[in-house]
């Protein structure tokens, strides 16, 4: 009997010892040079940063979306937003070939044997499935909602939300696994000499080249696709969803008035604004009523959750200018209703940074012309440093809170 | 691939327990989201794009990559290797980012609003690819050049 037991350990031992005999866990299953720590240490370095400045342009981005009680965006610079939401995004395209070559040279790993080896490799086991599927969901779902492609049949913003908490926290502990690694890298002087596997990649990439690959991929993806935000890129940006000029009245639009289903609603001559709340009593504002009101024109970014964002000249009635017009208190914060019966971008509470301040328009022209109707004729919310999402469209009640 | 044991640091369980919090606020909030039906997570979803994208990558793309990589290291001259190495990453980045916006695929998201995926994305794509492969082909061909004339030399 404990003869048995002993032998069963013993074979027990040797088969945790011994590789599978299946090609990824063979000794020597991988043999070129490339899967080494340096090259794995320095594009960690770079997914290190990029996928920090994801998180924290998407923080941003969720918490002016959802904000708490303590969370106040402000309207000023005007295009911050466009800033931070365009760097999100293209920072995260960039990210696309730093972790695919990132995770070819570290893919030997993957088939590590035996499996577990001490009690930290055990953390690494469970981090980094964490790491790489919250990665690889992120970027891949990113993209696609730029793409307005919705495969997955959840709803994009929780999910890529909590997603990412998830990542960053496996990255955090990823972080903590690889310090060590990454301060010899750059410690090191000279590159270790490997020559046993330098023959298998003779005249190919060297660990140093592979570095090198990697920034030419992502500098790749920025040209075709950054000029959905930096202008000046905007005709190379060949494999790009969007074009900041491709659009009525030359910029793009997101939901169509078709869709949101306010056509008869938007083009009805009896059309009015109503304003209500904290104010003496409700007022109702026809479209000549808001012409004969102050009119002023301001030059504002629209920036897309999505990442796009183009500059155009509004005109129209400050909303500072219609709550004065109609006896209410301007400094607290004023919700925003549109015409569009559902949907989940029908309203704004614009917090009281950006309801008084006067660049927050309800504009009633863009470039000199009426709004073309799907830009939100005949009125939109147009606020300085907002998400593209909250500049309410075809705009019929307003109220001060 | 070589492994080096590494000690397990203070730095390693100090950023393993933070990591680890906030990993479970992450995973709190994903089970507990609620809401009304178009704005859920369903989990059941979350997990198939999760774990899907983790098979597809390890079980499909990885090891792709990586058997281009061996057919690649047997071109000779062996001088052509670099540039095609080079030319096939980029390539296959390159594809993988066009292909939803070659297939259209966000086009049906909002019936009639032609701003999204506005342009020709064929000729991009033919467009960065042709470039792509001239430089490869101008590279490649400038360094057998270079290697017929140092043979010549040393000779």
């Amino acid at each position: 009997m404990v003869r048995a037991a002993g032998r069963l350990a013993a074979n027990l031992a040797r088969w945790v010892a011994t590789p599978p005999p299946v090609a990824p866990f063979r000794e020597g299953a991988f043999r070129s040079g490339l899967h080494d720590e340096a090259p794995a240490a320095w594009l960690g370095v770079a997914l290190g940063v990029t996928f920090t400045v994801c998180f924290v342009t998407g923080l941003a981005s969720h918490l002016i979306q959802n904000p708490g009680s303590w969370f106040a965006w402000p309207a000023r610079p005007v295009g911050l937003y466009r800033v931070t939401q365009g760097l999100h995004v293209v920072t995260g395209l960039v990210s696309i070939p730093l972790l695919l070559i990132k995770l070819f040279v570290v893919y030997p790993h993957l088939w590590a044997w035996p499996p577990v080896r001490s009690l930290r490799h055990a953390v690494d086991r469970v981090s980094i499935p964490a790491l790489v599927g919250g990665s690889l969901f992120l970027l891949v779902t990113g993209v696609q909602n730029t793409m307005y492609w919705y495969p997955w049949g959840f709803f994009f913003p929780p999910a890529h939300y909590w997603a990412a908490w998830i990542t960053i926290g496996a990255l955090i502990m990823h972080i903590g696994a690889k310090a060590g690694i990454v301060r010899r890298v750059a410690a090191a002087r000279e590159p270790r000499a490997a020559p046993d596997l330098a023959e298998a990649d003779r005249g190919g990439l060297t660990r140093r080249g592979v570095l090198g690959l990697a920034g030419a991929a992502s500098g790749l993806v920025f040209l075709t696709t950054a000029g959905t935000t930096v202008g000046p890129l905007q005709r190379l940006a060949l494999l790009s969803p969007r074009r900041p000029s491709v659009g009525p009245q030359g910029f793009p639009v997101n939901q169509p008035a078709e869709t949101a289903g306010v056509v008869q609603a938007a083009m009805d001559p009896a059309f009015v604004l109503r304003v209500e709340g904290n104010l003496p009593r409700p007022v109702e504002f026809s479209l000549a009523d808001l012409a004969a009101l102050p009119q002023r024109e301001i030059e504002l970014p629209i920036a897309c959750v999505e990442g796009w964002s183009a500059t155009a000249r509004w005109g129209g009635v400050a909303l500072v200018d219609l709550l004065r017009a109609v006896g209410a208190p301007v400094g607290g914060p004023v919700f925003v209703e549109s015409l569009q019966q559902a949907g989940l971008y029908r309203s704004t509470t614009l917090n009281p940074a950006h309801a008084s301040d006067p660049a927050t328009l309800l504009a009633l022209r863009v470039g000199g012309e009426p709004l073309h109707l799907d830009h939100g004729f005949p009125v939109r919310l147009i606020a300085p440093n907002n998400p593209g999402v909250l500049q309410t469209k075809w705009v019929a009640r307003v109220e001060v809170l | 691939m070589r492994q080096r044991p590494e000690p397990a640091t203070r730095v390693f369980w100090v950023l393993t327990a933070v990591g680890a919090a906030v990993m479970a606020w992450g995973i709190f909030g994903l089970v507990t989201n609620a809401g009304p039906a178009v704005t859920q997570i369903k989990l059941g979803r979350w997990l198939l794009w999760f774990v899907g994208a983790l098979l597809v990558h390890d079980g499909l793309i990885a090891p792709l990559a990586l058997a281009t990589g061996r057919g690649l290291r047997t071109v000779r001259p062996i001088v052509l290797r670099t540039p095609l190495q080079v030319g096939a990453v980029l390539s296959g980045m390159v594809t993988l980012l066009a292909y939803p916006l070659l297939r259209g695929y966000g086009q049906t998201a909002q019936g009639g609003n032609t701003s999204i995926l506005p342009s020709n994305y064929w000729s991009g794509w033919l467009t960065v690819m042709a470039l792509l492969w001239l430089g490869v082909a101008g590279v490649a061909g400038w360094r057998l050049l270079r290697r017929r004339h140092s043979r010549q030399t040393a000779r």
